[in-house]
């Protein structure tokens, strides 16, 4: 079956909780999550920790959700441009009341699901609303 | 890519044979069945000997997963008593328009004559939240589907950018799946033979919103094999004519929010333009076309990143090409590793004038549209006759 490891979320940890991504030292195009090459052919890619604060640009609520989120009932999906200028799709979080595109939103940590017979808490950023 | 070098026949890839199963729940059939019977039929349409099949490609994505069967290339050999070379080839959603690529090469490479392409996919085994979990390898798995992304979530994006951008009512979006669905009730091999409304789309469960589960295609068991062979070989069988004209494939970042665009599908257009180079048409000389409606979205994007039409409102109404003439995906059913294999099964059919009461008169040019992921990996065939 699918279930993998907790060692499998242990090594995304840097890019999980504190949004760790990539610049190119050549031409500054930044990546989420990292890469090891970059368009423009340069290798030396930059480790870069993304502020998480950005804008909502799209969204959708996943009512028929994947196995591990399936407790979950429904889950809040984004497309969220950071201030940093990349895009990036995070969970939605504390969405009371209407969502609306444009939304400034924030990064926090939180429990995103258990995984295995040990139920192993898997945590990472989910964002909510910059009030 | 696959370069088909030149408009030169005797550089084209004959199609010998063609056949599919049912597409649907089909409970009574394991995998391996599934390879059997669309095998049988395509042997059965092309009238080539065992003995004459030198190599087997089988094109699956989540086998070991939903069955727990994998080296399934050896499986497809040994259903035929064969023993020749075999192998699986898994791109997503498009491993069957990937394995039809990959059995083009082995033959204008010469180490093969006759190939056998077989898609397959049994996916109604499983709890449809963990078929939801597994397709999400299509994409970048540990970040996307950690946060609760499912693969109609991300169309579920895609769609509110694209409407919002072009100004595309829900009620315009639901028409996809209400014309497919109209074209697959004539279709006996369908999973879903059932026409429906718009006001039915409106009101279906919610999946992924603004998706509900009548934009979305169904989770479906089948399989699909063509018989693809040399023209030195082909000329000296009873063959019809039909030929893979060109043969091209492009690939786009698995993260879809890396991509330049989200209302665009840049792997299409890359692999169409140079389909249509190849073959030296246009998209204006395509009769019809089977186009990957995995989600009413990827139909409507699609067609423009094909050249059928501006994006927007125009992609709403196109008369010529004739697409998903029996169904597409939303109808005929989506049983991943198959559907590239059957979308060109169809318009082998439809070029031969043997459609059934899903026939449209006159066409002669068709196009396939094979995508896996969104819009991460796609192949495009053009088919002709001599």
């Amino acid at each position: 079956m699918l279930a993998k490891s907790s060692v499998s979320s242990w090594r995304l940890y840097k890019e999980r909780y504190l949004l760790q991504g990539g610049k190119c030292s050549k031409c500054k195009r930044l990546f989420y999550p990292k890469v090891h090459l970059c368009l423009c052919g340069c290798r030396e890619i930059l480790k870069i920790n993304f502020s998480g604060k950005g804008i909502l640009k799209s969204y959708t609520q996943v009512m028929s959700p994947s196995w591990e989120f399936k407790s979950q009932g429904a889950v809040f999906v984004g497309l969220i441009e950071l201030i940093e200028g990349i895009l990036i799709i995070g969970q939605l979080s504390d969405t009371t009341g209407q969502i609306t595109i444009g939304t400034k939103v924030m990064a926090v940590l939180r429990k995103i699901y258990t995984m295995g017979k040990e139920d192993i808490i898997n945590y990472g950023l989910v964002f909510i609303p910059d009030i | 890519m696959t370069k088909i070098k030149n408009n030169n026949i005797k550089n084209k890839i004959a199609i010998l044979g063609v056949g599919s199963t049912q597409y649907g729940e089909l409970w009574h059939y394991g995998i391996g069945d599934l390879i059997a019977q669309a095998q049988i039929k395509a042997l059965d349409d092309s009238g080539v000997n065992l003995k004459e099949i030198d190599n087997i490609y089988v094109a699956n994505m989540c086998g070991e997963i939903f069955s727990g069967q994998a080296h399934l290339g050896a499986l497809a050999s040994n259903i035929l008593g064969l023993s020749v070379p075999a192998a699986r080839i898994e791109a997503a959603c498009a491993s069957g328009g990937v394995a039809i690529m990959s059995g083009i090469q082995a033959i204008l490479s010469g180490m093969s004559q006759v190939v056998m392409v077989t898609g397959v996919e049994k996916m109604t085994d499983v709890d449809p939240a963990y078929a939801a979990t597994a397709l999400m390898g299509a994409g970048l798995f540990d970040y996307e589907h950690f946060t609760g992304a499912t693969f109609p979530a991300l169309f579920g994006l895609i769609t509110r950018l694209y409407t919002e951008k072009y100004k595309i009512t829900r009620e315009q979006l639901a028409q996809i799946s209400v014309k497919n669905h109209a074209n697959g009730v004539k279709n006996p091999l369908a999973h879903i033979r059932k026409e429906i409304t718009v006001q039915d789309v409106l009101r279906a469960t919610v999946i992924a919103s603004p998706l509900t589960l009548l934009d979305c295609a169904p989770i479906s068991d089948g399989a699909s094999t063509v018989i693809l062979s040399s023209y030195d070989f082909a000329r000296k069988k009873n063959w019809d004519g039909f030929y893979i004209a060109s043969c091209a494939s492009a690939t786009d970042t698995l993260a879809l929010a890396q991509r330049e665009s989200l209302l665009e599908f840049k792997a299409t257009q890359k692999a169409s333009a140079l389909a249509y180079s190849q073959a030296r048409i246009t998209p204006k000389d395509i009769d019809i076309a089977e186009v990957h409606d995995a989600f009413s979205t990827s139909e409507i994007i699609s067609r423009h990143d094909l050249g059928f039409c501006a994006p927007g409102a125009q992609a709403l109404n196109i008369k010529r090409p004739v697409i998903n003439s029996t169904g597409g995906l939303k109808s005929r059913g989506h049983p991943v590793g198959a559907t590239g294999v059957g979308q060109l099964v169809d318009i082998v059919n439809q070029l031969r004038g043997t459609a059934g009461q899903c026939q449209i008169p006159g066409v002669k040019v068709g196009l396939t549209h094979n995508m896996g992921g969104a819009g991460v990996t796609v192949v495009v065939n053009i088919i002709r006759g001599i």
